[in-house]
């Protein structure tokens, strides 16, 4: 069985479990491991995501977390709730609309938009919001295939 | 009151240009996979997809399978539109 690091297994939704409405979510601690790991992993060490002095200088809180990383919690969203594993991911449209810092604790939303029974596929909306404030930090939408 | 021809196939025209992402996009009932490099089989679902969620219809996977053109889109669209 496909676990999480959390030791929670993938869900397993099929076609016919998902519906149009039906809405998912999870929170996540944004940690500065969470930012240097994903630097380590992709390379990219621009010092907005690195460089706490610079990100200031550049009238930041803090180092801004990437935005591929929160990307990387939709991917989640899909790969291991909604649909999970049965999920192939055909696309994924995103607008960043505010930072994450290390240490906020963002709340991970999906929301099946359509189902399409003859192309086995969904659409799901995303967003990341701040748990504290419900600040929008992006939003998006994504075509899922579900495998039988 | 049904929607004419035309009526549709502009907002077929709509779906097309944001599904391949190209405002300058020209297709016409002729138009098949082979016109467009970006219809490969992935286009073709999310286009199935984009048309469902624009004209509020419901295809079925034998449908899918015979649409080779626009104007094969287009005769599907007219036909469940008009159950």
């Amino acid at each position: 069985m496909t676990m999480g690091p959390d030791m929670e297994p993938a869900a397993d939704l099929k076609l016919e479990d998902l519906a149009a409405g039906a809405a998912y979510c999870f929170e996540v601690l944004v940690t500065e491991k969470h930012l240097d790991d994903f630097a380590a992993l992709t390379g990219d060490y621009s010092p907005v995501h690195m460089d706490t002095e610079f990100a200031r200088s550049q009238g930041m809180e803090r180092r801004v977390a990437h935005g591929v990383l929160i990307s990387g919690f939709l991917s989640r969203m899909i790969g291991m709730r909604c649909p999970g594993r049965r999920a192939l991911l055909h696309s994924l449209n995103i607008r960043y609309h505010n930072p994450v810092y290390p240490g906020d604790e963002i709340v991970v939303s999906g929301e099946i938009e359509h189902v399409s029974e003859a192309a086995r596929t969904i659409t799901v909306q995303l967003s990341v919001t701040k748990k504290s404030s419900g600040l929008l930090c992006a939003k998006g939408k994504a075509q899922v295939g579900i495998f039988r | 009151m049904h929607e004419n021809r035309e009526a549709v196939f502009a907002r077929m025209l709509h779906v097309f240009k944001d599904v391949f992402d190209d405002d300058s996009l020209e297709i016409t009932e002729e138009t098949a996979a082979k016109d467009i490099d970006a219809w490969d089989s992935l286009m073709h679902v999310t286009l199935c997809v984009a048309l469902e969620q624009e004209f509020g219809v419901r295809l079925n996977a034998q449908e899918i399978a015979n649409l080779n053109n626009v104007g094969s889109f287009l005769n599907l669209l007219l036909k469940l539109m008009r159950k």
